[in-house]
């Protein structure tokens, strides 16, 4: 099992490694335009105040009526988490897809599973590597927040609340995670819809938690997307919903589940 | 008493509406090698990747070292050496990497066997894996495959790739496997390379076994094409249709062809030819069509 985890997390590591120094650096300079937007927060709060609620929602999931932009996890989460969010459960997704279905198509699943492994195995490494990979990502925003917020007056966020508010992202990123491992172990490796199905929820769901405040029915279905379960200044400011994380976690088990059934009954690469 | 490794039940794959193997039923023994000889899309490689449980039957079953490949694959992996003709590799590593990773999978020393095989093969274990040429790709299979010392070797078209030197190495290597009483299967749609070291073969086509024999009787059934050329005109045909073995004789372009079987009287006709002034003269190996189309012709 080890080998097997370790090649996994080797295999990814140089981009683990630059993802890791592009949302470090990335989070500094964001945190670095701070002290501006403090200082003049009433003006930016009342120019915000005439934007349409959908533009807000963008990088907004929480209520609307607390948005404030001098507020520290407000900055921090529509400025930096939500596009890093977005860009790792991306990329989570693509190497989920390489590490399987991809990996049947190249024929390279044949050359794991001719090894006395098993494919509940297989499977395991490559979730743990899913699970290493965001962890490492919210790490790197959770750091430089840490580390650069003692030098700057106007910032301040517990650093117990603000461990709490990010490493909550894990669950979203393990349930996206989850849906596509669920996807690509129930299709086909000649079919080509596990892809685009995974990319589309992701995307889609947050595309369309923009509409939810200002469209009834989309607000009616919201509850299917990830990104209502999951805002990091709302938890920070009004503490931790446990629903939220339930669910989260709850749906991200049962698709594993599905994805670990499906896998083990699976025709590699046909 | 021989001792049966692979046990191939009445095997049936589908893909979708299409059957590619159907009711394949074939037995190979401890300390032999044995060809699975088929022409392109027979369903040679459909067979070999049931029996790594890679796809399932959709009927029959298969059983190796006595177990049975659904119900515990990776008791048998460990005792299998496995190649796939499609072999792709990691790329980031170099074959010592490799192999060395190998060893932690399989929990077995590898390494010096592995670079003893690579010595004998021509392949250089530091170099990286990136941009290695088919052949040199191959080579590592072959050693992958090999250096856990398994007692059973499935490889699947092993000598795509390698050139006639390589390949002779590799045919060694495969009689140095069954010295030591361990066992191959591979498939091949060449019979002549199944010929130099195979004990038994079967044969399939379009899904279905048309049989299994000892390469001997097969190669005694098998003929050669005759291609003779003269630095004159062609000798005529007369003469030599009346020699024992020789048959569908043709001229074309100058060129007399004839049909030899295995069993000819070479001695007379060696001896008839040698009345013409012979410019060339060439044999070609029968196609495995050809081959079937003797067998049937021969069984009827
Ligand atoms: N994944 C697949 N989906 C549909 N049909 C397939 C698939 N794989 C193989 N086939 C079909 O099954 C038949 C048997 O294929 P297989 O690869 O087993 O043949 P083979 O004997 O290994 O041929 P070759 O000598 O070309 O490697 C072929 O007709 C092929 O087109
Ligand atoms: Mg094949």
């Amino acid at each position: 099992m080890q080998p097997l985890m370790r090649k996994f997390v080797r295999d990814s590591r140089k981009t683990l490694i630059w993802t890791a120094i592009g949302v470090g650096v990335y989070v500094a300079m964001i945190m670095s335009f701070f002290p501006t937007i403090a200082e003049q927060g009433d003006q930016f709060n009342e120019i915000l105040e005439t934007y349409p609620e959908e533009i807000i929602a963008t990088f907004y999931s929480g209520d609307i009526a607390d948005f404030k932009i001098d507020d520290p996890a407000i900055f921090l989460q529509t400025e930096a988490v939500i596009w890093i969010i977005l860009i790792m459960g991306g990329m989570i997704t693509q190497q989920v897809l390489g590490g399987t279905i991809n990996a049947e198509r190249e024929n390279k699943m044949d050359l794991l599973l001719s090894l006395p492994v098993s494919r509940r195995e297989v499977l395991l490494g490559r979730v743990v590597n899913s699970a290493v990979f965001s962890l490492v990502g919210l790490t790197a925003i959770f750091l430089p927040v840490v580390l650069v917020q003692p030098f700057m007056e106007s910032f301040h966020i517990a650093p117990d609340k603000l461990a709490l508010g990010i490493y909550t992202g894990f669950f979203l990123l393990m349930v996206q995670a989850s849906l596509t491992f669920a996807l690509t172990s129930i299709s086909p490796s000649h079919t080509r819809w596990a892809g685009p199905l995974a990319f589309t929820y992701f995307f889609g769901a947050y595309l369309l938690m923009a509409f939810a405040p200002s469209i009834d029915w989309i607000d009616t279905i919201s509850p299917l997307f990830i990104f209502k379960y999951y805002n990091m200044a709302e938890i920070i400011n009004n503490g931790l919903e446990m629903t939220d994380v339930l669910v989260m976690a709850v749906v991200s088990v049962a698709l594993l589940g599905v994805a670990f059934w499906r896998f083990e009954k699976k025709e590699i690469a046909v | 008493m021989t001792h049966t490794v692979v046990s191939i039940n009445n095997l049936t794959c589908r893909y979708g509406d299409f059957t590619a193997v159907k009711d394949l039923s074939f037995e190979v023994n401890q300390g032999e090698i044995f060809g699975f000889l088929g022409p392109n899309g027979a369903g040679k490689t459909t067979t070999l990747r049931t029996m790594m449980d890679f796809i399932r039957p959709d009927g029959g079953s298969i059983e190796v070292f006595g177990i049975d490949t659904r119900a515990e694959p990776e008791a048998i992996k460990a005792r299998v050496g496995f190649l796939s003709s499609e072999l792709v590799l990691w790329e980031n590593w170099n074959g010592e990497q490799y192999i060395r990773w190998l060893e932690k999978v399989r929990h077995k020393p590898m390494l010096e066997e592995a670079q003893r095989l690579a010595q004998l093969l021509d392949f250089e274990m530091k170099r990286s894996l990136q941009g290695m040429s088919t052949g040199m790709k191959r080579k590592i299979g072959v050693i992958a495959a090999l250096a856990h010392k398994p007692e059973l070797l499935i490889l699947d078209e092993p000598s795509i790739g390698l050139d006639p030197l390589m390949q002779q190495v590799f045919e060694e290597l495969m009689i140095e496997v069954r010295e030591e009483g361990r066992t191959v299967l591979l498939s091949s749609h060449d019979l002549s390379e199944v010929e130099a070291i195979c004990d038994r073969v079967a044969i399939i086509r379009e899904g279905e076994l048309q049989t299994v024999e000892n390469v001997a009787n097969l190669t005694r059934l098998a003929f050669r094409w005759m291609n003779l050329t003269f630095k004159d005109e062609a000798a005529p045909i007369e003469g030599f249709d009346r020699i024992n073995g020789v048959t569908d004789i043709s001229t074309e372009n100058g060129e007399l062809r004839m049909r030899v079987s295995g069993d000819a009287d070479m001695d007379t006709l060696i001896k008839h030819i040698a009345q013409y002034p012979v410019k060339d003269l060439q044999f070609d190996h029968p196609t495995l069509e050809e081959i079937f189309l003797t067998y049937y012709g021969r069984e009827a």
